[in-house]
């Protein structure tokens, strides 16, 4: 293609910053987001006392993102924040900062060190930018993000009550219901507390799991699973159709939990 | 005296904008303000390091803020570098390029970048920033270096070690002489941490061999007089040799124990040498012990009691109530595809349990063993009570399958393309799947094999493993086509046995097979049609390391029956025993293995795929089918070579593993090895003419092998000499296998 | 076969229980006498319960509960210690449990996934295969 080479010394310099802004958003549109990001960048070296400069900033941070470089995106929208705090652009690129941990969460939805981070990117935008638009989506991205972390609990609860530690999953039961009750794992929550008091013989502790359940979720299948184990005294064996092969089948090939 | 104003302007700034001044001046219009207050707001202004000075002027009813911008930084290169390359420093320096140059930042870079140059040898570089001035108030950054020689260490010697010798000792350091291949190697440049690091080798290595009195008193470092190396020497006092005298065990707890029960579990005995590394494992067999015997909280602190007359020290093993702490949680992070539970389930110890150090440890080493992490951190961290932990768990995920298309050359079956696809970790539940299939022209196979080692939640392996094989030998003029099927259960029956049973069918045909080119037995085995044959069978394993206190001696058991049934009824024994001990200070690995196999039928006999041929593993020096019963005739147009496999198979290996001198990063080390053993039995009568060695005839194979670590996987490559094998064994003096370690 | 018992939870002895006086002691007197509850109850003012049990693994077995000791401290509405029980095991329920999960929308590694990402790893024994 063509022999112009723009990343060669200085190949750049002839060019206004206006002219590489717009190189730079023809990129984008060819959705060659690394390009775009190094043009962006070049304005800013070559023109860093320009109006384009302070937009390269923020177009730069937004391209890195587009390409899925986490890192350099989360570099530029730091260094805007930096040099620009109150200027218009201020929340879409604290919002972008958010996003660089947030996006991560789906590639790599196992670890829970990445959720707590993109928890707190999300609250700065929420807390300091409050009215601006990004906000609202970052309200709702924090709402996700909360409830990847009440998942994770649940997760280890379910661990150690298929495996009989009753005490250990009543903890971590009763994290989800204290810390995480705006999360959808509440009502599970509750109803697994039922399960594990009952297991123990802690009968009021149970009741008292089952009576919050009904208060709050009446309208849940998890509700109507308490209210059959709490008038049967869970008494019946096991699950109808529930073969030994049919529980090697769920556990080994899919994965299940139980 | 205050001030209000009610405008402010600002000279002098031309990337920051005047909002951005504003913002961190916080003086707002009109608001009454103090003297102080308004050089707070001029320092608010400085602390951003935007700014190379800022001035703050009161005029009347007007603010003036004069500031002048750093400049910012336009490139950054360093010149004079050669030992560490531009990518290493640009990672270490703080100042990048296009954002605002603050001296701070800079001088931090250059005792940075010293500091890197100090670590890898070069104490005496020099680095000197200059600062070219662009137009529009840019700058460039350049860094220059001046590395003048490496610092390296030419001899080190001790002074005062009566019992070991100095070339023993300069084995257990880290940091080395410098040798021939000195600009490779970085662990003989001079680095005081590493010195320190040293010391407390040299005092675990004296210690560990009875000496608890051992200290180096110091450790003198000079310069020769080239100024070019240094000459390191340490005095050490290696003080008395002690021996262990009296053993007890004794209890300061309220409840009853019964002492002889942690008697006969300790194994240091009155005559050992002092070892803390025996000590230490004895304190954790107690500690087990006092855990299975439900008694919680118990530590056991060793009391020494020495007595100078006969150099023996008096050792007291006292249980103590430690204090009550407990697990509050257990929590995993890192783990991108690999789920909790995989990670989890290595913990016997449950969140609510009380702390034990210990069964944190090996759960920490469980986690290490399983080879899907490339690093994996347990620490603990104090929870929301003072008498409450948190165990933390960092791991960082590494490479666990391997996805190859390619080609397979192997001495035995030639060349062939091979696609292969490998995963320790199946979707990240810890499964195991191996699917592969070869097309090497003399053994195309396809071949799945499945792991679940947590079947149910349980500590129950469930394995599958399936192949189908077809092979034209060159060894022999006949093709085999095998197909197996067999699901196995394997669990732990001890804390280092377990056992394996399993169910398997399977099919064997021997086909187009010449009459008069193959021996005559092997001719009627062609002839009858494939046969299917179901059997079950166990094998039972033992490794005396399994639980993790390593000794230095560790012995293996394996042994296995097989039992066919329905229209071929036979029982398949093998067997296999081995131990291996380090002896001269851990120079030399001595390993001996024995290893037998008997198949007898009761109702069928054995065809030529169902018996035994011994693999390069069990015998060295032979090729495939190269030894065992034969049928040999040249006495027709073509020669009949025709290797009939045994019902029986015995070998013994004796094997030395020693260092052949060379430094060990260079990973090379030399071994010698003696196999002897037989293949015989082929489960007809052969005592016609043209059958050989169809009873017990010992073969013996002598040979030196020579071991590397290459980055793609330890390497063996064996020399052999056959010493006494028959006329028409095929043997080949050498072959490149994967080492196995014991 | 050898069997492996694994020693759960803590529960305090008897004579630490007898210090705990109903009717005085509040919850932070009973932590401190009786050490850090295994579990508590739902809410707040639920009760401490301090719990021990044994797993019996043996071969190829499901592990199995033995001699579980629960010992629960219940309060009154003021936070007062009401009164102390210990009991065993045969005040538990056999509980079937839900196989349900809440969805938590978080994508798991699919098989393609895993095979795209172990392209080009090199594994030597397909190469020099074990001899």
């Amino acid at each position: 293609c063509s022999g112009y080479d723009p990343r060669a010394e200085g190949a750049l310099e002839t060019y206004t910053a206006e002219e590489i802004f717009q190189r730079g958003e023809f990129e984008l549109d060819r959705n060659q987001a690394d390009d775009a990001a190094f043009y962006f960048g070049e304005i800013e070296r070559l023109y860093p006392y320009s109006e384009w400069a302070k937009r390269a900033l923020i177009m730069q941070a937004y391209s890195y993102h587009k390409d899925k470089d986490y890192e350099n995106s989360r570099a530029a929208a730091q260094r805007y924040l930096d040099v620009y705090p109150a200027s218009d652009d201020a929340a879409y690129a604290q919002y972008l900062l958010a996003l660089s941990y947030y996006d991560q969460i789906d590639e790599i939805g196992r670890d829970q060190g990445l959720t707590f981070q993109a928890l707190q990117a999300l609250r700065a935008v929420i807390e300091l930018y409050p009215d601006s638009d990004y906000a609202q989506s970052s309200i709702l991205k924090f709402d996700l993000a909360f409830d990847h972390l009440a998942a994770k609990e649940m997760e280890i609860g379910r661990y150690y009550l298929k495996r009989g530690h009753y005490q250990a999953a009543i903890n971590r039961f009763r994290v989800v219901v204290e810390a995480f009750q705006t999360t959808s794992h509440t009502p599970e929550a509750l109803h697994r507390l039922v399960e594990s008091y009952l297991s123990l013989g802690l009968i009021d502790e149970a009741q008292t799991a089952g009576a919050i359940l009904g208060h709050n979720y009446q309208s849940t299948d998890w509700y109507a699973d308490t209210y059959a184990l709490l008038t049967e005294n869970g008494l019946q064996p096991n699950l109808i159709g529930d073969s030994w092969l049919a529980a090697v089948y769920r556990q080994m090939i899919r994965g299940e939990w139980l | 005296q205050n001030f209000a104003f009610n405008s402010v302007s600002i000279e002098g700034n031309a990337r920051i904008e005047d909002e951005t001044i504003l913002s961190y001046l916080g003086v707002a219009q009109g608001e009454a303000v103090t003297a102080a207050q308004l050089n707070d707001a001029g320092q608010r202004i400085r602390a951003t390091g935007l700014f190379e000075n800022v001035e703050i002027i009161p005029q009347g009813s007007q603010l003036v803020i004069r500031v002048t911008e750093f400049p910012t930084v336009f490139r950054i290169n360093f010149e004079g570098n050669s030992r560490l390359k531009d990518d290493d420093l640009f990672a270490t320096i703080r100042s990048t390029e296009r954002r605002i140059y603050s001296p701070t930042d800079v001088e931090q870079d250059v005792a940075d970048i010293t500091a890197a140059y100090a670590a890898s040898g070069r104490i005496n570089a020099v680095v000197t920033p200059r600062i070219i001035r662009l137009p529009d108030n840019r700058v460039n950054l350049v860094f220059e270096i001046s590395e003048n020689g490496v610092t390296e260490i030419e001899r080190i010697g001790f002074a005062g070690n009566r019992t070991f010798s100095d070339r023993r000792l300069r084995n257990v350091l880290t940091t080395k002489q410098a040798g021939a291949l000195r600009t490779f190697i970085g662990r003989d440049t001079y680095s005081p941490e590493r010195l320190e690091f040293d010391k407390q080798v040299l005092t675990d290595f004296y210690q560990s061999r009875g000496f608890p009195d051992f200290i180096v008193q110091d450790v003198a470092v000079q310069l020769t007089s080239e100024r070019d190396a240094f000459v390191v020497t340490y005095n050490v006092e290696e003080g008395q040799r002690y021996s262990i005298g009296g053993v007890s065990v004794t209890s300061e707890l309220n409840d009853v124990v019964d002492l002889a029960a942690f008697n006969d579990v300790i194994r240091t005995r009155n005559g050992d040498t002092y070892s803390p590394v025996s000590i230490e494992n004895d304190i954790s067999r107690l500690e087990d012990l006092a855990t299975r015997l439900g008694m919680q909280f118990v530590q056991v602190e060793p009391r020494i009691v020495r007595n100078e007359a006969n150099q023996t020290l008096d050792l007291t093993f006292a249980l103590v109530r430690g204090e009550r702490i407990f697990v509050e949680r257990i929590d995993i992070e890192g783990n991108n595809t690999t789920l909790d539970r995989v990670v989890r389930q290595q913990f016997r110890v449950v969140e609510g349990d009380p702390f034990n150090p210990r069964a944190i440890r090996q759960a920490a080493e469980r986690i290490r063993s399983l080879g899907f992490f490339a690093n994996a951190a347990v620490n603990t961290r104090q929870g929301s009570a003072p008498d409450q932990v948190v165990v933390d768990v960092d791991v960082v995920e590494a490479p666990t399958g391997s996805l190859s298309f390619g080609a397979n050359y192997n001495t035995d079956d030639g060349f062939g393309l091979l696609a292969s696809f490998r995963q320790s970790n199946f979707l990240g539940r810890g499964q195991s799947l191996n699917l592969s299939f070869s097309t090497a022209e003399s053994n195309k196979y396809f071949q799945l094999s499945f792991a679940e080692p947590y079947l149910l939640g349980r500590n129950l392996r469930f394995g599958l493993d399936t192949n189908y094989v077809i092979t034209n030998n060159e060894g022999a003029d006949y093709d085999t086509e095998t197909f197996t099927f067999k699901p196995s259960l394997g669990f732990a029956v001890s804390e280092r046995g377990n056992l394996q049973t399993y169910v398997q069918t399977r099919y064997s045909d021997i086909t187009n097979a010449v009459n008069g080119e193959v021996a005559p037995e092997t001719f009627a085995d062609s002839e009858e049609d494939g046969r299917w044959t179901q059997s079950v069978g166990y094998t039972y394993s033992f490794d005396s390391r399994r639980d993790g206190l390593d000794e230095e001696t560790g012995y293996k058991l394996r042994f296995g029956q097989e039992f066919g049934f329905g229209d071929t009824q036979f029982v398949k024994t093998t067997a296999s025993a081995g131990a291996t001990t380090s002896v001269l200070n851990d120079a030399l690995t001595l390993t001996a293995t024995v290893e037998g196999g008997y198949l007898h039928y009761n109702k069928g006999d054995s065809s030529i795929v169902d018996r035994f041929f011994l693999r390069g593993s069990q015998m060295r020096g032979f090729s495939l089918y190269g030894m065992g019963p034969r049928y040999y005739d040249d006495s027709g147009a073509t020669t009949v070579n025709d290797s009939l496999g045994g019902n029986a198979y015995a070998v013994a290996r004796l094997e030395a593993e020693f260092p052949l001198g060379l430094p060990e990063e260079y990973g090379i080390s030399g071994g010698a090895f003696v196999d002897y053993g037989s293949l015989w039995d082929p489960g007809f009568d052969c005592s016609g003419a043209n059958y050989y060695y169809c009873d017990f005839t010992p073969r013996t194979i002598a040979g030196v092998s020579i071991f590397w670590d290459t980055p793609i996987g330890p390497l063996r490559f064996n020399f052999t000499e056959a010493l006494d094998v028959q006329e028409f064994d095929e043997t080949k003096g050498f072959d490149v296998t994967i080492s196995t370690s014991f | 076969c050898v069997e492996r018992i694994d020693r759960h939870g803590y529960t305090p002895e008897v004579s630490q229980i007898e210090t705990v006086n109903l009717g005085s002691d509040r919850r932070d007197d009973v932590i401190a006498k009786l050490g850090q509850p295994t579990t508590g109850g739902v809410l707040d003012q639920g009760g401490l319960y301090y719990i021990s049990y044994g797993m019996r693994h043996y071969g190829a077995l499901a592990p199995k509960e033995l001699d579980r000791k629960v010992v629960a401290v219940t309060f009154d509405g003021n936070g007062v210690a009401r009164n102390v029980e210990t009991f065993g095991v045969e005040q538990g329920r056999v509980v079937s449990l839900s196989r349900r999960v809440t969805d938590d929308n978080l994508r798991d590694t699919t098989l393609l996934r895993q095979l795209l990402s172990s392209i080009g790893n090199f594994d030597p024994t397909s190469v020099f295969g074990d001899g």
